[in-house]
């Protein structure tokens, strides 16, 4: 696994250039010998190292497969694990677990995605959320303060979300007050709170918004770009400069899209498909399906994942995003922020 | 002749058209549901003696109706009981319309047909004035005309349920009639059945998911689906089937059976007792009957409307009272309530009068 993890790292870092289909059949090969639940689940498909001869083949397992910690799905050992990170949810819903021996693959693949994607640096970030002491489950979280550390290392106390769920804006206002441009990292829903109970807040020219998640289940209902438009103007950032993410707790890998791009992209160590759910196969080219991503930066728990999510694949490893599920239980990872937020 | 008199003899000329959705009903069954929800069949015309006192009543009208679009029988009941009573009916269908209740209420005579009103849309004043309102529909949609309607406005809210049967005898005709009751109107009532218990153990429920899946391949043979599932309800059943191979491929006491290529029929076999909503069109679990009810099922048992057991027998019904489940039926008969039933557990046209004395 090693080897496998090191040759991974040198494709993200760009010294070295790898062949995708011929790393995600190792990557199986690899995640079925030591991953026994993905192994058993794999089997009952009927899809195994000598039976799957192209990634498009790979069985996706779904994201609730997750939720069992009688049946972890990950290649190392329980001693081994170093980091867990969880779904968010109410104290009612069962909350998903995606464990890591070794943080390397994840955190090189956001850095190293965010260069692909061609993302600006943010050199001044601020994140509308809690700090990674105060969320050590969150994925978001540590994807956020991945960022940070590689970005502005120097910053500190940019965490806008107290433990007990307060916002924290005065850091951001004096910030914004000095002139100097921002990236405002936060979920949409975090984002929405801030609108509906804090003034607007001018940030300086050049600021950028980074959001991801969504925000159903809250008392507004606007569509996307309701939501832009309202945060746009709160902020004085143009609609245009707000970056949208789709990833999930059981993935390394994001996903990015401005808004004028008709897609969102990943890098090149993931590919996706489109499936039709009604038959299992994939859906014909264009039309709508359940999203499955296979991110071989998930080498250590399973790299076919399949989405409740609804898709249009645009290209290998690009989707127009159609929205989550209606059928499928509310999840995702704004609903954290959301609950934790203290409201007026 | 009295009014109520009129409109039950316009009712009953009704009985053919109605009969799919409220069951078949002679001129009788009328007066006797009035004079069992009201007191008397003159309730609403006369001042009867009632005790020391003379009460009458009187029809929350105009009524507002928000119905479902799962199921037809909601909104064909809900204005059935609303004429008996004698009120003006407003009727709040789906934005996608009703075709059945639409055709109906188009070829309703004159003296029917003025007492109702279907929009697809919502009258701002329909909120503003309504005497009363009976709302069917999922939480969102009952909390959603709770905040719409002014405070004092009286609702009837069917929010969301679910159903389960229960074989006491889990025999092959047990398996072809809970087959009807999970497919009919594609399982998307509240009296459809979702979850099915099994008398005598997980070897007995194990069992009888087998006969069950082999009931539902046959009837889909015959009733088809009516129509494709959107890619939400298909993929919801595809999720739900995943996570069963997943836990039946790791040695969870879990079983699958499944329409081959397509999502027409599922049945999970899941020792585990907990009741909880399915993705409905075709797809039920199957679970040994626990021995503490309420516990074992969970949350979900509170949101419970029926209950179809086999066989039908008071000693069997006993054995479910710890749920307080509002109707016990006959398997095969879940989606078929009686005309004089107590509509979760409501008393359904004593909900839509109110009464005037005089003393």
């Amino acid at each position: 696994m090693d080897a496998l993890r090191e040759r991974l790292l040198a494709w993200m870092n760009g010294t070295a250039d790898e062949d995708f289909g011929a790393v995600a059949l190792e990557v199986f090969a690899l995640q079925f010998a030591r991953n026994a639940a993905y192994r058993a689940y794999a089997v009952a498909r009927g899809r195994t190292p000598e039976t799957v001869a192209r990634w498009q083949d790979i069985p996706a397992i779904p994201t609730d497969a997750f939720k069992f910690p009688a049946h972890p799905l990950r290649t190392f050992p329980a001693a081994a694990v170093a980091k867990t990170f969880r779904t968010s949810g109410t104290t009612r819903d069962v909350r998903g677990r995606h464990e890591f021996d070794d943080l390397s693959l994840y955190e090189s693949s956001i850095l190293h995605g965010w260069r692909h994607a061609g993302l600006p640096a943010p050199a001044n970030p601020w994140f509308l959320s809690q700090a990674p002491a105060d969320a050590p489950d969150s994925s978001l979280v540590h994807m956020f303060e991945t960022l940070r550390r590689a970005n502005a290392p120097r910053t500190d106390h940019r965490w806008l979300i107290d433990g007990g769920g307060n916002f924290l804006p005065q850091g951001l206002r004096d910030t914004a007050a000095a002139g100097e441009p921002v990236a405002l990292f936060a979920t949409a829903l975090a984002l929405l709170r801030w609108t509906e109970q804090q003034p607007p807040l001018a940030l300086p020219a050049g600021s950028w918004i980074f959001e991801t998640g969504g925000y159903k289940g809250v008392s507004v209902e606007l569509d996307k770009d309701a939501f832009r438009a309202r945060v746009a103007e709160h902020f004085a950032v143009p609609v245009a400069r707000i970056l949208n993410e789709y990833g999930m707790t059981e993935l390394s890998s994001p996903f990015y899209a401005w808004p004028d791009e008709p897609a969102h992209r990943g890098c090149p160590w993931t590919r996706i498909r489109v499936i039709d759910p009604e038959t299992g196969g994939e859906a014909p080219q264009g039309e709508a399906g359940y999203l499955e991503i296979i991110d071989l930066a998930n080498l250590g728990s399973v790299a076919a994942i399949r989405t409740q999510d609804l898709a249009i694949a645009r290209g290998d490893n690009a989707f127009t995003l159609l929205g989550r599920d209606p059928g499928a239980l509310p999840r995702g990872c704004s609903r954290r922020a959301d609950d934790l937020l203290t409201r007026p | 002749m009295t009014p109520t008199q009129r409109r039950l003899d316009a009712l009953f000329a009704q009985r053919d058209a109605l009969a799919p959705w409220t069951g078949k009903f002679h001129r009788d069954d009328l007066s006797a549901l009035l004079a069992q929800q009201l007191g008397s069949p003159a309730a609403l015309d006369d001042w009867l003696a009632r005790g020391d006192t003379r009460g009458r009543a009187f029809p929350r009208t105009p009524l507002l109706h928000v119905v479902s679009g799962n199921t037809p029988h909601a909104a064909f009941q809900s204005v059935f009981r609303g004429l008996l009573v004698g009120a003006h009916n407003r009727v709040k269908l789906p934005s996608d319309g009703l075709p059945e209740f639409e055709a109906w209420v188009a070829q309703l005579p004159d003296d029917l047909a003025r007492l109702v009103e279907i929009r697809r849309e919502l009258p701002d004043a329909w909120l503003a004035d309504s005497a009363a309102a009976v709302i069917f529909g999922n939480a969102a949609t009952v909390e959603t005309f709770r905040r719409l309607l002014p405070p004092g406005t009286p609702r009837i809210e069917h929010g969301p349920k679910l159903s389960l049967a229960v074989m006491f005898e889990p025999d092959e005709m047990a398996a072809q009639l809970v087959a009807a009751d999970i497919l009919a109107h594609e399982q998307r009532g509240c009296l459809s059945v979702q979850a099915v218990y099994v008398d005598g153990g997980e070897a007995a429920a194990r069992a009888f998911g087998q006969k069950l899946a082999d009931a539902l391949r046959h009837a889909r043979l015959h009733t088809p689906r009516p129509e494709p599932l959107t890619l939400s309800d298909a993929g919801a059943i595809a999720n739900a089937r995943e996570l069963a191979r997943f836990r039946e491929a790791n040695g969870d006491a879990v079983k699958l059976w499944e329409s081959a290529g397509d999502t027409a029929w599922t049945v999970v076999f899941d020792s585990h007792p907990t009741l909880s909503p399915g993705p409905l069109n075709g797809f039920v679990t199957v679970h040994p009957l626990p021995a503490d009810l309420p516990a074992a099922l969970g949350p979900e048992a509170a949101f419970l409307s029926t209950a179809a057991i086999h066989p039908f027998d008071d000693a069997f019904a006993d054995r479910l009272e710890s749920l307080a489940i509002p109707r016990v039926c006959p398997l095969g008969h879940a989606q078929q309530p009686p005309l004089f039933w107590h509509h979760d557990g409501r008393p359904p046209l004593a909900d839509l009068v109110t009464w005037r004395d005089r003393a």
